[in-house]
């Protein structure tokens, strides 16, 4: 990955959604959070939404690793999560709100804690 | 001489007067001597007649040779006259006619060069002169436009390498703001720029390359479908070229060829983009040969002609000596291009095919010695490359692959064209790959979270497949992150080789959790559990 990064890129990120930059919904941020919605993948794809599909069926992943993985601009993502939504293969779920998630000071005492262990 | 005779009879007559005794001796003496001198005058004035007579005859013949000398010198004179003004046609013809003919001809093969004006002169030294000179012309011409064409060619490479260079900076520059913002009107902006930066690049890249530079970037070993997914991004009607891949192992192009065929494949795809309808798409399919791969390019446009094909086919070849001042105006610079990428690397490109949608076919052949293969684990294929048709076999599982090295299909091995033939090659059934692969394919395996690094006690969990009970179990060996995975494979039922689909996942989760609810309804209304609490 990290090779590839410094590595001057073959394909161009424009080819992933064919110069579309603006996505069919506006809804999507950095954090949203995909998950395939299950059944087969519908035949014609491009290969970017087909790699996006498949990398989402292995489990949830935000738009931002989705973006990491693909090495593709998070703008560019965006168009193909509009798209494979709008296509029912992926599901899109907001990113958790911050008042359900976990208190950070009991997370930093947590990981004090495993520290003093180590 | 009668004169003095004369003179003599006068005094004889004086002298009659009186005669002398003497006389008579004298007379007689004097009349000899008389004689005898008359008789040597006579002598005399014969010989001296004789002498002049001859001196005459010897005077009219010199006249008679003088003359007729004078008459061959004349003529001898008009034919000189009438050869020199020969010589000077022929001359005049020469500077006039021939020589400008000839100057033509050596740009434009079609015009003549007339011969000589008078034939009579053939083979003889004014011919063979006027044959040295125009020789000489011949050679001077063309030593000076080779020259200059280099020249012209050096100023080209210096002022493309320059540029090109300007222009990967900007690409580099747009791309990290691509990653930067994702504003969607920004985002959409940077995706246009970058286009047209691409299309700038590949033009100064291609007028380099025909001028005798190297591509000018040095690329590692890349995916075939990258490659040419890269070269499709670089033509301005990308959107109608539709890239399909027949591979059916994740076939590589060298580092050093990879620039030089992504160049080709993008000039070849830019003239059939060019020359077909805007409604029309231009397909290319990536295929593997016996001894290498080819890319093929058909499109649906008005085809070539037979001396467009020539002329493609002569340059295509990359033994035809390139000039600049060919190529005409516009310049047709992309065969020609090719041409020069074909000669220094040693894959070949033909147009000459029939072609299936009455366009053109255009066929690049890689050879097997500029082909590896790439371990997509390590070194995937970016996400715009055509997916290679996937069968298990030729898949590699990555783990096995680094637990046992021999198992990869290593690059060195696809230098052999018998390794191209053989796909099954990579997985044949000493190797660990085939085995586990299975579990690999996205389309029958458990869904699960790509990982860049290896996972081998996931991959133990694969391999012994366990119900969901066991993920309770407080000496399960995953790690924290492992168990993320777990989470989502929990439902695997028995046997690893089995298929498993989302709606047995759901089942079984459903039983698990219908079992439960009954349970604590069971137990709530229990009395005698509600006392123990």
């Amino acid at each position: 990955m990290s090779g590839r990064r410094s590595e001057r890129r073959l394909v161009p990120a424009y080819m992933a959604t064919g110069g579309r930059a603006a996505p069919s919904r506006n809804t999507f941020d950095r954090l949203t959070l995909l998950s395939a919605a299950g059944g087969p993948l519908p035949g014609r794809l491009a290969p970017a939404q087909r790699r996006l599909a498949e990398l989402v069926n292995g489990g949830p992943l935000s738009l931002a690793e989705a973006a990491a993985y693909l090495v593709l601009p998070v703008s560019v993502v965006r168009v193909l999560v509009a798209d494979l939504v709008d296509l029912g293969v992926l599901h899109a779920r907001a990113p958790v709100p911050r008042a359900e998630q976990h208190d950070p000071r009991l997370l930093e005492r947590v990981l004090s804690g495993l520290r003093a262990i180590r | 001489m009668v004169a003095a005779r004369r003179r003599y009879l006068t005094s004889e007559e004086r002298w009659m007067t009186h005669i002398p005794e003497w006389l008579p001796f004298l007379v007689a003496t004097l009349t000899t001597g008389g004689l005898l001198a008359v008789g040597r005058l006579l002598q005399r004035t014969r010989r001296t007649l004789r002498a002049v007579g001859a001196e005459r005859d010897t005077a009219a013949a010199a006249r008679r040779n003088a003359e007729s000398e004078r008459d061959a010198a004349v003529r001898r004179s008009a034919e000189l006259d009438a050869a020199g003004a020969e010589l000077l046609a022929e001359t005049r013809h020469l500077v006039e006619e021939r020589m400008p003919r000839l100057v033509t001809h050596l740009a434009h093969q079609h015009v003549a060069v007339p011969g000589l004006k008078h034939p009579a002169l053939a083979g003889q030294e004014v011919d063979r002169l006027h044959r040295a000179a125009l020789e000489r012309l011949s050679a001077a011409v063309v030593a000076e436009r080779d020259r200059v064409d280099q020249a012209a060619q050096a100023v080209m490479r210096g002022a493309t390498t320059v540029i090109q260079a300007q222009s990967y900076r900007l690409q580099s520059r747009i791309e990290r703001m691509q990653h930067r913002y994702d504003n969607a009107d920004l985002a959409a902006d940077l995706l246009e720029l970058d286009l047209l930066n691409e299309q700038n690049l590949r033009r100064v890249q291609a007028a380099g390359v025909l001028c005798g530079a190297t591509p000018g970037l040095t690329r590692s070993d890349s995916h075939l479908g990258d490659v040419v997914v890269g070269a499709q991004s670089r033509v301005p009607g990308y959107h109608r070229v539709q890239v399909t891949s027949q591979l059916d192992m994740p076939v590589a192009v060298v580092a050093r060829a990879v620039e030089p065929i992504a160049v080709t494949v993008s000039e070849l795809l830019a003239n059939a983009v060019h020359h077909s309808h805007g409604t029309l798409s231009v397909d290319v399919s990536l295929h593997q040969a016996e001894s290498g791969a080819c890319v093929v390019i058909d499109d649906a446009g008005v085809g070539m002609h037979r001396d467009e094909i020539e002329f493609a086919t002569r340059m295509l070849s990359g033994q035809h000596p390139l000039l600049l001042s060919e190529l005409g105006d516009p310049p047709r610079s992309g065969f020609a291009t090719i041409g020069r990428l074909v000669r220094q690397h040693g894959f070949s490109v033909s147009v000459d095919k029939p072609a299936p949608y009455g366009g053109v076919r255009a066929v690049v052949f890689i050879p097997g010695h500029l082909l590896t293969v790439l371990d997509q684990e390590t070194r995937p294929m970016s996400a715009m490359a055509p997916p290679v048709d996937r069968r298990p076999v030729a898949e590699p599982r990555p783990s096995a692959a680094l637990d046992a090295p021999a198992a990869l299909a290593e690059p060195a091995a696809l230098d052999a064209p018998a390794a191209l033939a053989e796909p099954a090659a990579a997985g044949e059934p000493g190797a660990p790959g085939p085995v586990a692969s299975p579990a690999e394919d996205p389309a029958v395996s458990l869904p699960r979270r790509r990982r860049r690094r290896p996972a081998a006690p996931n991959r133990v969990d694969h391999a012994n497949p366990t119900n969901h009970v066991n993920h309770a179990n407080p000496t399960n060996q995953g790690t924290q992150v492992d168990k993320l995975d777990q989470v989502d494979q929990a439902a695997a039922p028995e046997g690893a080789a089995e298929p498993e689909n989302p709606e047995d996942t759901r089942a079984t989760w459903a039983a698990f959790q219908s079992g439960t609810a009954s349970g604590r309804a069971a137990a709530e209304h229990d009395p005698a559990n509600g006392a123990a609490e």
